[in-house]
């Protein structure tokens, strides 16, 4: 079977909901993918590597719905080794903040239960 | 017999000029192929093997057959020419091998 | 009168006194024909040894010295300079190894190092004893050069030499200078017009008053080598004659428009052009390929100054020159070729240097970000890199500015239209050095889009009037598409042919380039150095470097005298067969009126390739005559180590002699019945010699040299290699094993490889037996 994959306009109109520390690290990003090898909270292909990546092609959706948001720990590896010394884990932290407000948002549901019993 | 030329080495001296084979031959036998510029040897009847052309020769490419009176194939007689010396390498019909040397002035 | 030979032995402070018995060998060698005098000495290197040699030179108690102490690589000004001081020719001064070769390589087996100490020593005796002396020949010249192609490294050459104070005469195949510089907008890094650093060149170029330009003129032909080449020049018609003040009234009237590439509408171009932004020279000129001709006129009538004559013919002109200067710039790549990208076919496909013409105020559009055709404002504009590039099918080979020229074009497109959309299809960028601190402003201040990921295809969608470029991602792993009225194909360079150096060694892609990094400027031809991107693809600043460069090293060759002693011809033995002409490697050999080799001394590298294939060895380097060989070669005492075979190994001096010097500097011995010659290539070594040696009855001989693709001289190791083929097959005719001559190849640091093959190559004979020519 040959998967029907068609290609994808890249729009950055999306973008403009970004603030400006985010935007900065994404467009600053050289796609070295130091930060994907050192994240621990990596699931696959999810990591802050591949987060950069979708946003410099403005597919701002799928990193808000990512799961990956979710399950970064705070542990900031990611910007202490990124070589262009970008906030990446800030940048992370600022794109929950969006993320909660989305209406696809993949809050983990056993937050939300925790949170709302 | 007649001297016989390796096409694979000869290489006509470059044809620049007379070819130091068709330079040396005594009976002005040897000549260069218009086609391939390439030595041959153009009258074998002519040719009484004095094997000036053999020694000559700079690559080596020049083999005179004996005459059958002498010996049939594989008997050879070859030189190896040096500054001071010349040797012959003289191979009878049985593959018997024996070698002279002389000195001599070649350069 | 016979010739009276020193025989100078040194303890090197012990080095070679501690195990070879220095007064024996001395005495030994105090009986050999031709020796007059024959002492040791602690250190020959020492001021008193020196001073020992020396005297004895001048008292005349000696007129030809064998020093037997360290490698000829080692100490060579020291005794270089005891022979100018002496008054002894430098030929007359024979090196011999005691030391490297001998007792550091052998200073376990102090027997057997004695035993090649002598026979070393007895070669060097051998040799010298028919030896002549040589006088480096000088040649005058009267220093003029000329310089192929007006662009930025040709007009950097000229005015560098002109300077100089070389005159210079200047060779552009179109009307105007300039070359594809002159063509940019902006050059990286500074971002400043290119006119203005070729308005100052100029300036300086032709206040030098040396230089004497010719446009519209190619080189058809060249002959001759350094310090006299002779040059054909072709001077096609301008039309336009001095007398045009540039007024531009031509331009009004001719009717022909002409489009400035494939992808670009007419703007102001006409059949008659004007110079452009850089006026050198400031007549207009009229394109004959466009122009209708006589019939038209329209410009003849409306010239005030009435320059234009349409009857002009094409001129030739030869002239001598020193050297050349080979700066024939690039071409880009025909970007019609590559199918998928449409360009030529798709309206908004252009190629960056359409960029360049499109970005100058003098452009099509007057500067503007409109898309040429149709006029439709540019909001999206997407580059494709290696258009062409890294692709077998095309170029093979990367550009290597392309990358920081797309950045730069962004920083184009960024300042006319700020909003404008960017999007880059690369494979890998390439921003060396500081280069990367532009590709860093580009991600972040213009916030390009980079798809890693060369396109697919580029298609046109009607409906939207636009361009539609679609590639996989391989970073995010999905297929992307991008929507622009612009897409710019970032071509490679191609090198311009000029047919008269079209025999120029090239390399793999097409460049002509000189043996790198050893001497990158000079071709395989003495006296023609190249510069810029004839050389290879480069950016503005590296063209500028590499132009500097080869005036640097032209400089050198056509002010000094010759580099090396260059070789003799016995005319009286010569037959004129050629080989030495066809086979030097820097044409600096030459026939001259009588038909016989006359080698140019300035072009002349001495690698010795030409004695190498000389049938007659009646061409050959001092010290190298076969007379000299054979005195060497029949000196050698083949019956001193019995239980060992002999070999004669013919070293070349560049890799594998001190290949050699530094195995046995470390302690590595090998065989003590292996004689080294140094020669100056594998290449030098002619077949006569290796008769000789095998008439004596040496068991085997080898050419050592350096590996194909290293060879100093380019071919001297495959020269070599089928020299030897050829006698091998003699040598299996006449029943001796063709294995007894071998070829090997060593790297200046393999020398525990080149000893490991040594040693096969002893076993190897020991297997075979002694040589059957020994009596």
């Amino acid at each position: 079977m040959h998967e029907d994959r068609p290609f994808r306009e890249i729009t950055l109109q999306d973008l403009e909901r970004l603030d400006p520390v985010t935007i900065r690290t994404a467009r600053s990003c050289a796609n070295c993918g130091r930060c994907g090898g050192a994240c621990l909270a990596r699931i696959r292909d999810l990591s802050p590597a591949r987060v950069l990546r979708l946003l410099q092609l403005g597919r701002l959706d799928e990193v808000l719905t990512s799961r990956f948001l979710w399950a970064c720990i705070g542990c900031r590896r990611c910007s202490r080794c990124c070589p262009q010394e970008l906030d990446v884990a800030t940048a992370v932290v600022r794109l929950r903040r969006l993320a909660a407000r989305h209406p696809r948002a993949t809050f983990p549901e056993h937050l939300l239960r925790l949170l709302c019993s | 017999m007649p001297p016989k030329v390796n096409l694979q080495k000869c290489d006509g001296c470059r044809a620049e000029s007379e070819a130091l084979c068709v330079q040396i031959c005594p009976g002005d036998l040897m000549a260069l192929d218009e086609n391939n510029g390439k030595a041959y040897c153009r009258s074998a009847r002519d040719c009484w093997d004095c094997m000036s052309c053999v020694k000559a020769c700079p690559n080596g490419a020049i083999e005179t057959r004996l005459p059958y009176q002498l010996g049939y194939y594989p008997a050879k007689l070859i030189p190896l020419v040096g500054s001071n010396k010349i040797s012959w390498t003289v191979v009878d019909i049985h593959g018997k091998v024996e070698r002279f040397t002389f000195k001599n002035r070649n350069d | 009168m016979p010739p009276k030979i020193g025989v100078y032995l040194c303890h090197c402070y012990g080095e070679i006194g501690k195990i070879l018995d220095l007064e024996k060998l001395s005495q030994q060698a105090g009986k050999w024909r031709g020796v007059a005098a024959s002492i040791h000495y602690p250190a020959l290197c020492s001021a008193d040894g020196l001073e020992i040699i020396a005297e004895d030179v001048r008292q005349g108690r000696v007129d030809r010295v064998v020093v037997g102490a360290c490698s000829p690589a080692v100490h060579r000004d020291t005794f270089l300079r005891l022979a100018r001081q002496a008054g002894l020719n430098e030929h007359f001064l024979e090196r011999c190894n005691l030391r490297e070769q001998c007792t550091r390589a052998h200073r376990d087996q102090p027997a057997l190092a004695m035993a090649k100490a002598r026979n070393l020593l007895k070669m060097a005796v051998g040799r010298l004893s028919p030896a002549e002396s040589f006088e480096p020949v000088s040649s005058s010249t009267s220093r003029s050069v000329l310089v192929v192609g007006g662009g930025i490294a040709g007009l950097t050459a000229a005015e560098n030499l002109a300077r100089a104070g070389v005159n210079v005469t200047l060779v552009e195949k179109s009307p105007f200078l300039g070359g594809k510089v002159a063509r940019l907008h902006r050059y990286y890094p500074r971002f400043c017009s290119p006119r203005c650093g070729l308005e100052v060149l100029m300036a300086r170029l032709l206040a030098t008053g040396r230089v004497t330009v010719h446009t519209l003129t190619e080189v058809t032909g060249v002959r001759g080598t350094a310090g006299n080449f002779m040059v054909e020049l072709l001077k096609q018609p301008r039309y336009v004659k001095d007398a045009c003040t540039g007024c531009g009234a031509c331009l009004e009237v001719c009717p022909v428009e002409v489009a400035p590439s494939a992808a670009l509408p007419p703007g102001r171009q006409r059949a008659i052009e004007g110079p452009g932004l850089f006026p050198y020279p400031l007549n207009y000129a009229v394109n004959r390929v466009f122009c209708r001709g006589k019939s038209c006129s329209r410009c003849v009538e409306v010239c005030p100054a009435g320059a234009i004559d349409l009857d002009q013919e094409e001129d030739r002109l030869s002239i001598g020159v020193d050297a050349i200067i080979l700066a024939a710039g690039w071409e880009p790549y025909d970007a019609g070729r590559i199918n998928n990208y449409g360009y030529g076919r798709l309206p908004g496909v252009i190629t960056s240097m359409d960029l360049e013409v499109l970005a100058r105020p003098d452009g099509p559009t007057g500067g503007q970000l409109i898309r040429p055709h149709d006029k439709k404002p540019v909001r999206r504009v997407a580059f494709i890199q290696c258009a062409g590039s890294r692709d077998k099918q095309h170029l093979a080979y990367c550009s290597s500015v392309c990358c920081a020229a797309t950045l730069k074009q962004i920083d184009y497109v960024r300042a006319v239209a700020p909003e404008a959309g960017i999007f880059v299809f690369y494979m890998d960028i390439r921003t060396p050095g500081n280069l990367e601190e532009l590709y860093r402003r580009t991600r972040e201040e213009h916030g390009a889009v980079f798809i890693r990921g060369n396109p697919y295809a580029v298609e046109w969608d009607p409906g939207a009037e636009e361009l539609v470029v679609t590639a996989d991602d391989t970073l995010s792993g999905s297929r992307v598409a991008v929507r622009a009225e612009l897409v710019v194909l970032a071509t490679g360079m191609v090198p311009c042919a000029v047919p008269a150096f079209e025999r120029l060694e090239k390399d793999t892609t097409g460049f002509i380039t000189g043996h790198l990094p050893c001497s990158p400027m000079e071709v395989r031809r003495a006296g023609i150095y190249v510069a810029g991107c004839a050389q290879e693809p480069m950016d503005v600043s590296t063209s500028v470097k590499s132009a500097l460069a080869a005036a640097a090293e032209c400089l050198a060759t056509i002010q000094n005298q010759s580099v090396v002693v260059p070789p003799v011809v016995e005319r009286h033995k010569c037959d004129r067969c050629g080989r030495c002409v066809e086979e030097c490697p820097y044409g600096a050999c030459s026939f001259d009126t009588g038909g016989y080799p006359a080698v140019n001394p300035l072009a002349c590298r001495g690698c010795g390739i030409c004695q190498g294939g000389c049938p007659l060895r009646c061409i050959y380097l001092p010290g190298f005559s076969s007379r000299e060989m054979a005195g060497l070669i029949e000196a050698v005492d083949t019956g001193s180590m019995d239980e060992q075979p002999c070999v004669l190994a013919f070293l070349c001096a560049n890799d594998a002699y001190p290949a050699l010097d530094l195995a046995g500097t470390r302690g590595t011995s090998y065989g003590a019945n292996i004689l080294a010659v140094r020669v100056p290539c594998a290449g030098a070594v002619n077949a006569g010699w290796i008769n000789d040696a095998l008439l004596s009855g040496i068991d085997g001989v080898l050419v050592v040299g350096c590996r194909t693709t290293e060879c100093h001289y380019g071919r001297g190791t495959s020269l070599a290699e089928s020299r030897v083929n050829n006698l091998r097959e003699t040598l299996q005719r006449m029943l001796v094993e063709p294995e007894r001559v071998q070829v090997l190849t060593a790297g200046i640091e393999d020398g525990q490889s080149l000893v490991a093959a040594i040693k096969r190559f002893v076993k190897q004979l020991q297997e075979l037996g002694p040589n059957p020519f020994k009596e």
